[in-house]
């Protein structure tokens, strides 16, 4: 890990943390009719894997898809052309927010329904060891995911077969609105380890820390084969779904959340991975302020040119994305 | 060759055996290792890196079947009863039908899910369904019932070909039975409806088993000089809609004798379909046949009046002709009567 890793790590969560802001501005116009699940908070989690486990992986996704989206593909065009669901979009507008994938581009597959790409997810791992292609799989799934039976299913197999996979669970504690105090009985580390299986916890609070962690896993996985579990906690910084945080001021009383404190919402707003990131690069002398500020504002100018590129786009024609239901090559 | 003659169970496993010897990267895998005899010796020449038992994960064994195919490893997944495979439905219905839709059409899905259907003994209402109609309404899937010994082993050589997702029913009396298969590899492409009886009064329209008590209608009326035409679907989709048009538009008479019940199901689907492409040309009502709109039973007495047979098909045939045929002292083909179980 040296200083073009982390100035590359840098720049893919500035790209996803000015993205989701462009979001936010003109969300409100309607034009872009997707729920948007905003990555704010999982920045350095899912973009510190992209960059420590660079092309030697294979991702598979979840729904909250835009920061793993991004940091793989980079693709701003793409995917502003998906939440505007338009044919210049990533799945020509099939996908949106929660779909967003492109298996070419090494995002296998994502999915809205949770936990149902971590299935997939092991039997591509094991797809790589019958092709011998000595591909590792990273499967991200959040800390709901694991109370799905398909989880347990899943470790169970990987760990019986050893089947080369690194489970990456986002921990953030809450699961739409309902934390994780009242969901499980268990502690989600201490029960994996029971499936015989090398397990990490990191907090989203150290970049260092983070990316040292996966790189950890990766050389565990190649040294010993079989799977392991990574549980990767950080903090949601928004609501389930949409733009807002559970204070802002323009809630109504649908919108209002009373399940997380405003003094832990301020803790964890100075861990934001966004400022973290800049701290740590800035700290180490591996570039300069100027150049980062230079870099977001040519970013937001094209960002800008990007949102007028999409809007005047066309859609897709539905008949043309119908005979996508067969693969017809 | 003509006389070359092997059973159902026979002519899948010649399928199995030929698609993983040309196709190395193939897998099969389940929790039953026979599948009625059909997966015989595929363990011992291909190794347990490609046959493999495995944990009764049916949910997370579908996504795996997902997983594989987007790896570039075909499979094929077996399921000793088709009613284990609700249990990954999920993978079914929201991920593995809408893949190709999702991506664009980007990249292949080559993956089979062959399932056990149909009556056995005394099954009940856990282990004895079809549920072609649950998989034929999603679109992405493509559905298959095979019903002869040639059929099995040239629309699994199909299904091991194709580059979307396949699930192959079939029903568990018809591997025992015996018909042609040649030795070579032959491949029967999907969307081909099979005339089994060539007639020219009524259209038998049919599915799996269903085909078995069809043809010995046919059989049976030949004698009263009502000529039946039996038309095996074998490919739910894609439906071969010009065959069984065709088929009506000839007789002017149809029946659907669907191996599955009738309230929204495929009988309906194609009863709809007769209708709307030969309509006032018909001499008579489509009629519909299938089982009691009701779970199924356990116990023999109530099982044989759940689901329907030849004798049920004639019964409605010479209501149609308006004829007074007595089937009541007919004895006809039962393979209930040769099955012994234990399954």
């Amino acid at each position: 890990m040296n200083k073009k890793f982390f100035i590359s790590l840098l720049k893919k969560i500035i790209i996803i943390r000015k993205s989701e802001e462009i979001i936010s501005d003109y969300y409100h116009e309607n034009e872009m009719k997707t729920p948007m699940h905003m990555s704010k908070g999982e920045e350095l989690v899912v973009a510190g894997a992209v960059v420590t486990f660079s092309k030697k992986v294979d991702f598979f996704g979840y729904y909250r898809s835009h920061a793993l989206y991004l940091s793989v593909t980079e693709d701003l065009k793409s995917f502003f052309g998906e939440m505007y669901g338009k044919e210049i979009g990533e799945n020509k507008g099939v996908a949106g927010s929660m779909h967003i994938f492109n298996p070419q581009k090494n995002i296998k597959i994502v999915s809205a329904i949770v936990s149902s790409t971590i299935a997939p997810a092991v039997g591509n791992a094991y797809g790589n060891l019958i092709i011998k292609n000595n591909r590792i799989t990273v499967s991200f799934f959040g800390d709901g995911a694991t109370e799905e039976g398909v989880f347990w299913e899943s470790l169970n197999f990987a760990s019986l077969k050893k089947i080369p996979i690194i489970f990456i669970c986002l921990n953030n504690k809450i699961a739409v609105d309902v934390l994780i105090n009242e969901r499980q009985c268990y502690k989600i580390n201490e029960v994996v380890k029971k499936f015989n299986l090398k397990t990490f916890q990191i907090i989203s609070h150290d970049v260092k820390e983070v990316c040292k962690t996966y790189h950890d896993a990766y050389v565990h996985i190649k040294k010993y084969g079989g799977p392991v579990f990574i549980e990767a906690n950080y903090y949601r910084q928004l609501q389930h779904i949409g733009m807002q945080t559970d204070f802002d001021k323009k809630l109504s009383s649908f919108e209002k959340k009373d399940y997380r404190s405003f003094k832990q919402h301020k803790f964890y707003l100075k861990k934001d991975p966004y400022l973290l990131i800049k701290n740590f690069v800035l700290k180490n002398k591996m570039i300069k302020l100027s150049a980062i500020i230079n870099f977001e504002n040519q970013l937001k100018s094209k960002l800008f040119k990007i949102i007028q590129v999409v809007k005047q786009s066309k859609f897709s024609k539905f008949s043309n994305i119908s005979k996508n239901i067969y693969y017809e090559k | 060759m003509k006389n070359r003659k092997i059973t159902y169970a026979k002519a899948l496993n010649e399928a199995l055996h030929s698609q993983m010897s040309r196709d190395k990267k193939m897998v099969v895998y389940g929790i039953e290792d026979k599948m009625f005899g059909s997966n015989e010796g595929l363990l011992k020449k291909f190794g347990e890196k490609r046959f493999f038992y495995t944990p009764l994960s049916e949910d997370m064994l579908t996504g795996f079947s997902l997983g594989l195919a987007i790896s570039g490893v075909r499979s094929v997944f077996n399921h000793i009863r088709v009613d284990f495979l609700l249990l990954g439905m999920n993978q079914i219905a929201n991920m593995i039908s809408s893949y190709s839709y999702a991506s664009n059409g980007k990249k292949p899905l080559p993956l089979v899910i062959r399932a056990v259907i149909g009556r056995g003994w005394g099954q009940g209402y856990q282990h004895s369904k079809s549920l072609q109609s649950i998989f034929a309404h999603i679109p992405g899937l493509k559905v298959i019932m095979p019903t002869t010994p040639y059929d099995a082993k040239g629309m699994l050589l199909s299904a091991l070909e194709d580059n979307n997702p396949v699930i192959c029913l079939e029903h568990r009396w018809l591997y025992w039975q015996e018909g042609y298969v040649p030795k070579k590899y032959y491949k029967i492409p999907f969307g081909k409806a099979n005339i089994l009886r060539k007639g020219k009064d009524i259209t038998i329209i049919s599915t799996s088993w269903m085909n078995v008590e069809a043809c010995q209608a046919a059989d049976f009326l030949k004698n009263y000089g009502i000529s039946c035409e039996v038309v095996d679907v074998r490919s739910i989709t894609p439906l071969d809609k010009k065959t069984l048009i065709r088929s009506v538009k000839k007789t002017k008479r149809c029946i659907v004798a669907d191996y599955d019940w009738l309230f929204c199901g495929f009988s309906a689907e194609v009863s709809d379909l007769i209708y709307a492409n030969v309509g006032k040309a018909l001499k008579a009502p489509i009629q519909r046949i299938g089982f009691a709109p009701t779970p199924c039973p356990t116990s023999r007495y109530l099982e044989n009046q759940f689901y329907p047979n030849a004798k049920d098909i004639i019964n409605i045939i010479s209501k149609t002709f308006k004829r007074k045929i007595n089937t009541s002292k007919v004895d006809l083909y039962s393979h209930e009567k040769v099955f012994k179980g234990p399954f």
